[in-house]
């Protein structure tokens, strides 16, 4: 494989005090897994979202949430911001995330903050989706756009992901901790959605020595085990990986299939794979995403992103076609109408032959 | 040219770092040029906004134009002005945006550092507010020109960056540079340097008072000790609970007031630091009186913590009376002044306070009253609080009913029957019974009513009814005296279990008032005689030693559980076990599990578990059911046995440990237990652990769970 470096690029790196391992070998752009979704937004769909959840000065407000931004919604931003090109909003969004929230003192990132709390870091503890997903977005848009300074920094909060949260797990090998704190209760504690697969997928070709790969394939032997031990019902979107192996369900967090678990097949999919087998459970005979709540009821989601998603899942998986529109609705909110831009992108990029969603 | 274009810019980022680092070291309040003389204040007009610097203490002066003219998207002058108004994002949205458009476009000379200087600053601040000094320490080491008496808003931040690391010298040289270089204003100085006394381990702050004391008032030197020894009190009060719940970990259960204080004696600085706030206690607001308070309380010294508890006067908010309540009332409980404890809240509410059932302690100082008032007038532990109090009483009676409480609807049961009112005993505790068919306690005192008002039909149905349930019911003798009539004669100590008051700071005062109060103990259990036994130990003679009480029960394989009541069905169960016949046992044990009755709930439970182990083992297995035949499983069994049995002794913390012990063995737990272990949060208050302990067995199949949450109400 041809290796290009910018030569811009190389000269910047020596500028930075800690740069992890894997930025001494940094590869060619189009090498990194997820260059194929550049461009696979348009700007009419970026400004959609933009103009409903992002402030001026670069915040993603979860509209569900009281307003409340996170280090998911700030890494669902710049990652769709990269993916539509709007490099000047990826740059408020990053501003607004290194400067009030990549505050902790070991490189993560803080991951709740509320407009109106004293200070506004509302909980300082990570949450590890918002890490990958903030990673993944700079290296992307510091590739491309071959800003040094983003890819750096893309580079170092994975770095710190990697020697943070990345542990060995003595039944499933390599596996992510959802946070640094807070999940290690009789047993470790995950959640297959943190499993960004196109993200590790990036990850790897920048460091090559890193736990990557093996990421992946834990990622799809803890969804599969879980699978099995539902024997298919709907799998808990918290799991607990016992020491001595198998899956539980983890009693200390809400035991359903809920708004975190439907972004597995999203991201399969993303990742070029076809959904997990379990998928069909997923969509009712009206073509809606279907989640579980805590007290075991099954509930449909109706919105214009999870309708969305629904058809990208049912379509990757060869299911019947499902109905609905593909267009964000007023009423949305920041979450599924985020979720609708990942499924409208990667029905373009990894589907394009057969999973039509983004007709503008 | 495009790419190249953003390359530029790339790099003019970078570049703008070092000039900034030229330009303005020279300025800096930090290491290198820390001893220098002079401080240049002549930075660009660039002061930052305030808007995203939380931690400012004093308004930057304005120093843009007061005149408003339209002016141009490019203008130069607006980028500053945009600076200056602190919208950064925007900037470098801008700079983006017109690089898209012109690559050769470069920003305003020197905007660009200034841009990330100020960045640097506010992730500074920004990390100190979350203590994260780490990083600001970092920051602070790598970019000294930062800071500069025209940023001296970051001094103060700095001050607690150095002291969060220990970094003892440079604190002090950093607060007494911003003293004595930078002129500010005697407000700043003192809000900055409470801050630090508030915030910085108290050995830090009290470094820079001393390296400050000659260059500052005495109004102000007074004001930072006393902040100090405030944060040092409260600093041993948050110790006091972390060593509390260490040595109850390592106890295993929850430890009695008594024994409880004094965790860690107060070293001599504490003592010092309680002296100074004591010493002007007369003239200081509620947050003095309000740390003492919690002090003496945590220092088992409950009468000086009423003392401080009971100032908290009419021109205080609702809300600091409403905390100064339930420290009195906590306090009072730990005086043993329950009287006085349930009086607290009614108080309050008189004056425009909460209604008393909406506070957590409230029921905590109802039942400890109505509880402790059944004991004898000539306990010297108790002269003088026997009585309870007419209006406490409707209060406590209320209250009851509002709560639907079983608990206390039997404590006034026993009141009553105390006063020889035995029809006025019999309805409360019926009610109880209502509420709870299974409350064994109601049905004791039911029956000694019953027995004193001579009604020997309703008596005989009652010990019919709970014949294999209760020993002291089924075996009173209904035609003479026995021991089982004697009333409850309370021994000093017996008591000892109700009170269960914890060390409280701040941050632990919502957890402790959420937790429910033990259930009220048993007179009688302590002191009968005749062998009641705890279910627990119930449950080990009817799976180790076959006992004489089961001789005459019917054993008989094949009966369907689903006709029997919870205890029938518990009895079968063990039966089943014994005639080695798990997969008829565990059927037995489910009925059971679905009694309203904990101890029911818990036997089932433990008998479930052993159940399922069998039904795991081989044709081998040990017909004794109480020696498991694998190590571990004996070790888990035993471990059940323990949980089960702290559970039903009302250790709640303790039935959690070993539920975790248990959970980190990684054997699966049956449905029963993990309801039981829900049953154990719940008690200390750790609902939303419970609801979702429930919620998985109720996905599980269990129905006690299902019960269990509705009555959790979801």
């Amino acid at each position: 494989m041809t290796r290009f470096v910018p030569a811009l690029l190389v000269a910047a790196l020596g500028l930075f005090a800690n740069v992890a391992r894997a930025q001494e070998t940094p590869t060619r752009a189009a090498d990194l897994f997820g260059m194929q979704y550049r461009g696979s937004l348009t700007d009419r769909e970026w400004q959609s979202f933009a103009t409903r959840f992002m402030t001026d000065d670069g915040r993603i407000k979860d509209t569900a949430n009281g307003s409340m931004t996170h280090s998911e919604s700030q890494g669902y931003g710049m990652l769709l911001a990269w993916m539509a090109g709007a490099a000047p909003d990826f740059e408020r969004i990053w501003h607004f995330t290194r400067t009030q929230m990549l505050v902790r003192d070991d490189g993560l990132v803080a991951w709740s903050w509320k407009e109106d709390n004293v200070p506004h870091i509302a909980d300082v503890n990570n949450a590890t989706d918002g890490d990958v997903l903030i990673a993944y977005a700079l290296i992307l848009a510091g590739a491309e756009w071959q800003r040094t300074d983003l890819y750096a920094s893309g580079v170092e909060l994975m770095g710190a992901v990697r020697d943070r949260l990345v542990i060995s797990h003595p039944s499933f090998g390599t596996v992510i901790m959802p946070g640094l704190y807070g999940f290690e209760n009789d047993g470790l504690i995950v959640n297959p959605s943190y499993w960004i697969d196109e993200a590790f997928m990036t990850f790897a070709v920048i460091d090559p020595e890193g736990p990557w790969s093996q990421l992946v394939a834990s990622g799809d032997a803890i969804i599969a085990a879980a699978n099995r031990a539902t024997g298919g019902s709907l799998p808990p979107e918290w799991v607990l990986l016992p020491a001595e192996g198998g899956v539980a369900p983890a009693v200390t967090m809400p035991n359903a299939f809920g708004y975190n678990a439907i972004r597995v097949p999203l991201y399969q999919i993303r990742a070029g794979r076809a959904p997990d087998q379990g998928v069909a459970q997923m969509i009712n005979r009206a073509g809606e995403l279907v989640i579980t709540e805590p007290n075991g009821n099954r509930k449909a989601l109706s919105g214009a992103g999870y309708r969305a998603l629904a058809r990208l899942i049912a379509c990757a998986a060869g299911l019947a076609p499902t109905v609905g529109t593909n267009n964000a609705l007023p009423e949305d909110d920041y979450y599924p109408e985020a979720l609708r831009l990942l499924a409208v992108s990667a029905s373009r990029v990894t589907l394009q032959a057969t999973c039509a969603l983004g007709r503008e | 040219m495009h790419q190249m274009s953003r390359a530029l810019f790339a790099a003019c980022l970078m570049a703008s770092v070092s000039v900034a680092q030229s330009v303005t070291a020279q300025d800096s309040l930090l290491p290198e040029p820390l001893e220098r003389d002079e401080i240049s204040l002549s930075t660009p007009p660039l002061e930052l906004p305030t808007l995203q610097e939380p931690d400012e203490s004093r308004a930057p002066t304005f120093e843009g134009s007061l005149l408003e003219f339209e002016v141009a998207e490019d203008d130069p002058n607006n980028d500053w002005q945009l600076f200056r108004e602190g919208r950064m994002a925007e900037l470098y949205a801008r700079f983006v945006s017109r690089q898209q458009d012109d690559p050769g476009w470069q920003p305003a000379p020197g905007l660009l550092s200034e841009m990330q200087a100020a960045d640097t600053r506010l992730r500074i601040s920004n990390a100190v507010s979350v203590k994260q000094y780490q990083l600001a320490e970092r920051l602070l080491r790598e970019n000294p020109q930062l800071l500069t008496c025209e940023h001296a808003w970051l001094g103060w931040p700095a001050v607690l960056a150095f002291a969060g690391v220990h970094d003892v010298q440079q604190a002090t040289a950093l607060a007494e540079r911003l003293i004595t270089k930078c002129n500010l204003p005697r407000s700043e100085v003192r809000d900055g340097l409470l801050r630090v006394a508030n915030q910085a381990p108290p050995h830090v702050a009290d470094a820079i008072l001393a390296r400050l004391s000659p260059a500052l008032s005495l109004d102000l030197r007074r004001a930072m000790a006393r902040r100090i020894a405030l944060t040092r009190i409260a600093d041993w009060s948050a110790q006091q609970t972390v060593e509390y719940e260490r040595r109850e970990r390592e106890a295993g259960h929850e430890v009695n007031v008594e024994h409880l204080f004094p965790e860690i004696p107060p070293e001599q600085s504490v003592l010092d630091a309680v002296r100074l706030i004591e010493s002007n206690v007369g003239w200081v607001g509620s947050n003095e009186r309000y740390t003492l308070a919690w002090y003496f309380y945590n220092n088992g010294q409950p009468d000086e913590a009423v003392r401080y508890f009971a100032m908290a006067g009419p021109s205080e908010t609702m809300q600091t009376r409403r905390d100064f309540a339930l420290g009195e009332t906590l306090s009072r409980i730990q005086a043993r002044q329950f009287v006085e404890a349930e009086a607290v809240w009614p108080r309050l509410h008189s004056q425009g306070g909460p209604m008393p059932r909406t506070e957590a302690s409230y029921p905590l100082a109802a039942t400890n009253l109505v509880s402790h008032t059944r004991r004898r007038r000539d306990d010297p532990l108790y002269a003088g609080i026997w009585s309870l109090p007419a209006d406490a009483r409707t209060r406590i009676e209320q209250l009851a009913r509002d709560l639907n409480n079983a608990d206390l609807f039997q404590q006034l049961g026993w009141l009553e029957q105390r006063k020889h009112n035995c029809g006025g005993a019999i309805a409360w505790f019926e009610q109880a019974l209502d509420t709870d068919p299974q409350h064994e306690e109601a049905a004791w005192g039911l029956a000694n009513c019953y027995h004193a008002e001579n009604k020997m039909a309703l008596l005989a149905a009652l010990r019919l009814k709970w014949a294999n349930t209760s020993f002291r019911i089924s075996g009173m003798v209904p035609d003479g005296v026995s021991a089982l009539f004697t009333l409850p004669d309370a021994r000093p100590g017996s008591f000892d279990g109700m009170i269960y008051l914890p060390p409280v700071t701040g941050a632990a005062l919502k957890e402790l008032i959420l937790k429910a109060p033990p259930p009220p103990p048993s007179l009688e259990d302590a002191d009968e005689t005749v062998a009641e036994t705890t279910s627990t130990q119930r449950s080990s003679q009817r799976r180790g030693t076959r006992s004489s009480n089961s001789s005459g029960r019917s054993c008989q394989p094949g009966a369907s559980p689903g006709n029997m009541s919870p205890r029938q069905a518990v009895a079968h169960g063990w039966c089943m076990l014994e005639l080695n016949r798990p997969i008829e046992a565990l059927a037995a044990f489910e009925r059971a599990g679905r009694s309203s009755s904990q101890n029911t709930r818990a036997e089932a439970a433990r008998g479930r578990e052993i159940a399922l182990q069998r039904k795991g083992l081989s044709g081998a297995a040990s017909t004794q059911v109480s020696q498991p035949a694998a190590s571990s499983q004996a070790s888990s069994g035993s471990l059940i046995d323990q949980a089960v049995a702290a559970h039903n002794a009302g250790q709640y913390r303790r039935a959690v440990d070993l539920f975790n012990q248990l959970a980190q063995q990684g054997r699966p737990m049956s449905l029963g237990l993990v309801v039981l272990r829900g049953w154990s949060y719940y008690n200390l208050g750790q609902r939303e652990t419970a609801r979702n302990l429930w919620r998985t067995a109720a996905q599980a199949g269990s129905s006690e769970a299902a019960d269990a949450l509705s009555k959790m109400g979801g």
